[in-house]
């Protein structure tokens, strides 16, 4: 482990045993991220970038789930071994997480400020009165106009974009080192997304606080994010730094990814998208899991599981062809 | 040539009714409040804006799916604002509609060749019992939108969201429409499926010469599809334009923030994107004057008095806001403000 390793996945695998089969969810990610680091964990729904989010949180919801192997470290600990108790004194003030859908995740009948100043009585043993202060000055800092009438709001008085800021204020509130960001913005305006993104941004700078963004937009990535992780059918197919993504993607199923994004800079250029739909969680392919949909499939992808490889420094990618899977790209986008 | 749709200004209000009991309170939401456009056969119109903005409101009002407040909406020069009966039954072959959900607009216990015979059978496109006609015109309008003949005998839970979308289209281009009304029709999709419906939209139009109000929330998508954009903000339009002329120069400071959020920007360059503080304004209760003034990063006591009209900026391009008229001035852009500290 490297020192600066805030978070390390390994070999990390979520399955999930339904009627219909196992679903491999999750089936041997690897992945690090260092203090302050904002990393992107992008796929198409299915992929399992939610289930690798929940797994890091402790949440995957037993039965039907189970993480049956691989581990994850954080800040020296394996959590895979805390128990319960251990987790729940984690979660909440080391390791925060911020879901996709605000109104649904805050309490209906519980006033926002009560929401927010619980994180700060459970976690840092502030008394009730300073608690309610804390939170209107985490909400000043996230820039909310009036502040004390948020607090006295219940959640169905407030916009989406409003309630998402009221999430972040208690994600923050115990100064936590991660911040999970499962598709946060993704309900959001774009306008409204923009603001947020560029908040969690500063307060990170600010802060120091690691954010792992799991997203399927391509945008958030670029504006948020320093290095990114593809992930496909369970999968990491791709990690590398975000620029390196976007200039010199080395995995088919990115390129097909970028080429679908209808992009203002690539102006009257058809989009190029892949064909097929992606392979079921239950099948189990013992080759690529993207070879049916491949543009530069080869008979070997059929039979071997391409293995992740540093292809160039800091640059890695499951695929036996990376130098080719860049073919048909244009560099512009 | 004659529109095949124009919209002059076309209101829809509801009433909302809140407050306890003995308290009732009655207000006025204004979801779409003046809207004038027009669409040339053949031409592809998108409508873009934030949630809110009313732009499936008018989408709807625009079907007479919903019914208007006031103004007039004129179909291939018939004013058909008040039509009912047979008359409406007889235009809405002509304008149809493709949803935003393709898990919500599909019956779920009807087969996919069902759903698309539904128009033809209703409209009585075919003889009664003619059941050999509807199959072939079903098989057809399958392969048209990329699926195949057997696709008519599943159920919608069988197939993919795109392929549910696709069944969608079909249904809606079964009965030869001049019009599609298309209410976010990838917005529910994962990125490689929404690439290919939205090709597959462009070869329809290319093909069948329909004309497409594209309603959609995401300005690349509108870039991507539409001859003509029309920008909407808490219920009005605030600027319209052909689609060089408003990404090239966007001439409203809404457009301009809308523009510099979708940009594939990239991880420095992110100080400089104009970036709007709060929240979309809510259409019960719409700030007064110009309704985007609390979050413009130009505004002056003049936007919170007047509103400003429409004025023309060029031949096709028309926009609403105080800095076409003179009467405020553009300011520098700032550096965004730096947040506090988090520990102070």
């Amino acid at each position: 482990m490297q020192p600066t390793d805030l978070l390390r996945v390994e070999g990390l695998k979520t399955y999930f045993f339904t009627r219909h089969g196992v679903a491999k969810a999750v089936d041997g990610v690897d992945l690090s991220l260092s203090e302050g680091e904002h990393l992107g964990l992008v796929g198409e729904s299915g992929s399992g970038k939610s289930a690798t989010a929940l797994s890091i949180m402790g949440l995957v919801r037993d039965p039907p789930g189970r993480i049956v192997a691989g581990r994850i470290v954080f800040e020296g600990q394996d959590l895979l071994s805390l128990d319960a108790p251990a987790m729940r004194r984690l979660r909440g003030r080391r390791l925060s997480m911020i879901f996709q859908d605000p109104i649904s995740h805050l309490d209906p009948i519980m006033k926002v400020g009560d929401w927010i100043a619980e994180s700060l009585t459970l976690h840092k043993g502030m008394t009730r009165k300073s608690a309610t202060a804390e939170a209107s000055r985490l909400l000043k800092v996230l820039k909310v106009p009036s502040p004390d009438d948020v607090l006295d709001a219940y959640p169905f008085q407030l916009s989406g974009g409003m309630c998402q800021r009221v999430l972040i204020a208690t994600a923050i509130a115990t100064e936590p080192a991660l911040i999970i960001a499962d598709e946060a913005t993704s309900a959001l305006d774009v306008t409204v997304q923009a603001s947020i993104l560029r908040t969690l941004n500063e307060l990170s700078e600010n802060s120091g606080t690691a954010i792992l963004f799991t997203t399927h937009n391509m945008r958030v990535v670029r504006k948020a994010c320093s290095r990114v992780v593809v992930m496909y059918a369970g999968r990491v197919v791709e990690n590398c730094e975000t620029e390196r993504l976007f200039c010199g993607p080395m995995h088919p199923y990115t390129v097909g990814l970028l080429n679908s994004v209808p992009s203002l800079e690539r102006i009257g250029q058809p989009l190029v998208p892949m064909a097929g739909e992606p392979p079921l969680p239950t099948d189990d392919l013992p080759g690529c899991a993207f070879h049916a949909r491949c543009p530069i499939r080869k008979p070997i992808c059929e039979e071997q599981r391409p293995p992740l490889q540093e292809v160039h420094p800091g640059h890695w990618s499951a695929c036996f062809f990376p130098e080719e899977a860049n073919h048909g790209r244009d560099p512009s986008g | 040539m004659v529109a095949i749709l124009q919209v002059e200004n076309l209101k829809k209000h509801y009433p909302e009714r809140g407050g306890a009991r003995f308290a009732r309170t009655e207000r006025t939401v204004k979801a779409v409040d003046g809207v004038s456009f027009s669409i040339e056969p053949g031409e592809v119109v998108a409508v873009v804006g934030e949630s809110g903005c009313g732009k499936s409101t008018l989408g709807r009002v625009v079907m007479r799916l919903l019914e208007p407040t006031a103004g007039t909406i004129r179909f291939a020069g018939t004013d058909i604002t008040h039509l009912g009966g047979k008359a409406l039954r007889e235009i809405r072959l002509a304008v149809q509609i493709v949803f935003q959900d393709p898990f919500d607009s599909l019956n779920p216990r009807m087969t996919v060749g069902a759903s698309i015979a539904y128009p033809l059978k209703v409209n009585r496109l075919y003889r009664r019992g003619d059941r050999r006609g509807i199959e072939r015109r079903v098989a057809e309008l399958l392969v048209e939108v990329g699926l195949n003949a057997a696709h008519a005998k599943r159920l919608p839970h069988e197939l993919s969201g795109g392929q549910r979308q696709r069944v969608g289209i079909a249904r809606a281009i079964a009965v030869n429409p001049k019009l599609l009304v298309l209410d976010e029709p990838v917005a529910a999709l994962d990125l490689s499926a929404q690439a290919r419906v939205l090709n597959l939209f462009k070869e329809l139009q290319h093909e069948l010469g329909m004309a497409y109000l594209f309603i959609t929330h995401d300005l690349s998508v509108a870039e991507h599809m539409a001859d003509r954009i029309i920008v909407m903000y808490a219920g009005k339009i605030v600027e319209m334009g052909e689609r060089a002329d408003l990404f090239e120069a966007p001439r409203h400071p809404y457009t301009e923030a809308l523009l510099s959020a979708a940009v594939l920007g990239s991880w420095g360059d992110a100080i400089e994107e104009t970036i709007l503080e709060g929240d979309p304004p809510s259409p019960i209760d719409p700030p007064p004057g110009c309704r985007f003034n609390p979050r413009c990063p130009h505004a002056a006591p003049v936007c919170a008095r007047e509103e400003p009209t429409l004025v023309q900026v060029s031949a096709r391009h028309t926009a609403a806001c105080h800095l076409l008229t003179g009467k405020l001035e553009r300011r520098p852009s700032s550096p965004g403000h730096p947040v506090a500290a988090l520990s102070d």
